[in-house]
């Protein structure tokens, strides 16, 4: 006798098809948080660009101790200030967003692969069933047997 | 005077920038990845119609 019962071919071959469409649904749910998080580092990275260009058009240690209190600005500097604080606002602002970006990002990459392994599992199942038969003809009683036992089990764990 | 971002935030930012740029390498590699998978995917989802039935 065979390794499953008529049917059941069938039966995996529509949790197959139901788990395909799951790796779908998350694939397009995966995507958009992917480029999500792209154009978020981007951004992120393009403020802190102009942040640390404005720290260096003004110089370094100026800069810090403007910061300190241990110089007193100019008009100038004072203007120039405000307009890095500015920036550095932006710079926080995106900076704030790590954590939840990165957590959302994570949380979609592992829905994705959840989904992929479910159906390798049971892609796994259907070509152990298709090769059954062949299994069963080129190995001896006993090694069928124990072929078929792993196989049975694989199954228990869907 | 503005609210103070001294040596030391700008500091901590630079560990931000590091965490920023690996997981957006990694997001560039993820979305290759899916790109791909995406297309092994359909070509599986054919080849689910054509299977026996049993």
């Amino acid at each position: 006798m065979g390794l499953f019962k008529k049917g059941n071919l069938t039966k995996l071959k529509k949790k197959a098809s139901e788990a395909a469409k799951d790796v779908t649904t998350a694939g397009m749910a995966l995507g958009p948080v992917l480029l999500e998080y792209k154009k978020w580092s981007r951004d992120y990275n393009s403020w802190r660009q102009k942040q640390t260009d404005a720290i260096t058009d003004m110089g370094e240690d100026k800069y810090y101790s403007l910061m300190d209190g241990r110089i007193q600005p100019t008009p100038q500097d004072l203007s120039a200030i405000k307009e890095i604080l500015k920036i550095s606002d932006k710079v926080m602002e995106y900076g704030d967003q790590v954590v939840p970006m990165t957590t959302k990002k994570d949380n979609a990459v592992k829905a994705y692969n959840d989904a992929v392994a479910r159906l390798e599992l049971i892609n796994g199942q259907i070509e152990a069933y298709l090769k059954d038969k062949e299994v069963m003809k080129s190995m001896g009683k006993t090694e069928y047997k124990q072929w078929k036992d792993a196989m049975k089990q694989k199954i228990t764990t869907l | 005077m503005p609210k103070k971002l001294g040596k030391a935030e700008l500091d901590k930012l630079k560990l931000v920038d590091k965490k920023v740029s690996e997981e957006a390498a990694e997001v560039e590699k993820l979305l290759t990845k899916l790109k791909s998978a995406t297309a092994n995917n359909k070509k599986l989802a054919d080849s689910l119609k054509t299977a026996p039935e049993g």
